[in-house]
């Protein structure tokens, strides 16, 4: 099995079956898997950001899977422009940790948490929803998700890898 | 029941091995009458050494016109402030890239971890037109020394180290001072200071965690701590190398002002952006070292 896997900021929308997609190594990043039961297509971002607006504009073609708001269209929009149906979208996300000091959401350095909230949002102004969160807390994780059959793991550091 | 320092310290003989060039160089540096052949001297006996920082001199980091063939070569190309940098670099990654179990890091994940932090400091000591930016690469690259030491003590005690945080709501280097008696930022401190590092870099591994109480202390340099815990609680939160530990921290939101910069959601945001784009630079200096 090849596996691909995402830097920060990447992102991917495959076909090709022999390949896992993967993240390794989340923290305060978001990392969104999106599988086509029917047509047995994923897509996959490494989410940094919430927002593009502070991106300036020349970047942001080639940034979009940095943010929230842009990865998230950027596979969701895409897929149904490729011919996926709503209902046959498996989404989920994991990621968005947050340090120690950071747990207020307010606090203008946790970006974990306005991550969670940001990729929440845009997946549901898309009239799509979440199928599964495995979020927060102080924990690394790595996501996987099989092209073939849409297989999900999760790994979290010192525990073993489970399917998710 | 507090670990014995003298036995904690004896863990730092294997890396002092790796660090012996260094240690010698950026002691014959910090003399004013620095002789260039001794120096050149000094570096060449270690050979392995040598091949690494010629292959690093003649990679797609620099492109020089010619070959760079010996270390006058080097030393007249790159000057004797890099050269020290490229040094500490390369035995830093000689003894990061082993498992550091006890912190839950794999093979490499120390050195990523790093050489992320150390790349990111400079960035942001260009920043705030910090006076020295290259003293700001090596003390980020450095912060974490003493985990290699503490790893034993900190695997044996993972547990009551974790629940303490936890249950306390307290960083883990708080937590492995009230168990093991000493944390890895004050054994790296203690290491550094035993061989003879800069004062600012002493400080630095020894607050990287607490900049804050670094004002009450006597240091040089507060802004280099206060770089230094900024780039390493961002290289956390991006996930560079982490370990079981690596997250549970305070972050010093005041370093920010502190250092003249704006800290803002939309300010920070910013500032990671610009960060992760630094991301092509650290994999590219990783595999010239
Ligand atoms: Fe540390």
């Amino acid at each position: 099995m090849n596996e691909i896997k995402l830097k920060i900021g990447e992102l991917q929308i495959t076909t090709k079956h022999g390949l896992m997609l993967v993240i390794e190594g989340l923290s305060s990043c978001i990392g969104l898997a999106v599988y086509d039961k029917r047509a047995k297509m994923a897509g996959m971002a490494h989410i940094v950001l919430p927002s593009s607006s502070i991106s300036n504009e020349k970047d942001i073609n080639e940034e979009f899977g940095k943010y929230a708001d842009t990865a998230v269209p950027g596979i969701l929009e895409r897929m149904l422009s490729l011919g996926s149906k709503k209902e046959d979208l498996i989404i989920k996300i994991a990621g968005g940790t947050s340090m120690l000091s950071l747990e207020n959401e307010d606090n203008p350095l946790n970006i974990g948490e306005r991550n969670i909230i940001a990729v929440k949002k845009a997946i549901n102004s898309l009239g799509l929803h979440i199928t599964k969160a495995d979020v927060g807390g102080y924990k690394k994780r790595t996501l996987k998700l099989n092209v073939i059959n849409g297989a999900f793991y999760i790994k979290t550091i010192g525990q073993e890898e489970i399917e998710f | 029941m507090p670990e014995n320092i003298t036995e904690i310290l004896n863990n730092a003989s294997k890396v002092k091995h790796n660090f012996y060039t260094a240690i010698k160089v950026s002691q014959m540096l910090d003399d004013f009458n620095v002789n260039i052949t001794n120096l050149s001297k000094v570096i060449s006996a270690d050979y392995a050494l040598t091949a690494t920082i010629l292959k690093h001199c003649n990679s797609a980091q620099y492109s020089f016109a010619r070959k760079i063939t010996t270390i006058n070569d080097a030393i007249s190309v790159i000057g004797f402030k890099i050269l020290k940098t490229i040094i500490f670099t390369i035995v830093t990654k000689a003894s990061f890239m082993e498992e550091i179990s006890g912190y839950g890091m794999m093979k490499g994940d120390l050195w990523k971890n790093s050489i992320s932090c150390a790349v990111y400091s400079k960035y942001i000591a260009g920043l705030i037109n910090y006076d020295d930016p290259d003293q700001a690469f090596t003390a980020g690259l450095l912060k974490d020394i003493g985990k290699t030491m503490l790893n034993d003590y900190v695997k044996k005690h993972f547990k009551q180290i974790m629940d303490l945080c936890i249950n306390e709501k307290i960083a883990f280097s708080d937590a492995e001072e009230k168990i093991i008696g000493y944390s890895h930022s004050q054994i790296g401190g203690l290491v550094a200071e035993k061989w003879k590092f800069p004062k600012i870099l002493i400080d630095t591994i020894k607050y990287h965690h607490n900049p804050e109480e670094a004002e009450n202390n006597d240091c040089e340099d507060l802004d280099l701590i206060r770089i230094v815990h900024i780039s390493d609680s961002i290289s956390s939160m991006m996930g560079h190398g982490i370990g079981l530990d690596s997250l549970m921290y305070n972050v010093d939101a005041s370093c920010f002002k502190k250092l003249g910069l704006k800290s803002k959601s939309e300010n920070i945001e910013s500032l990671i952006s610009e960060m992760v784009n630094l991301n092509p630079e650290i994999s590219l200096l990783n595999s010239s070292i």
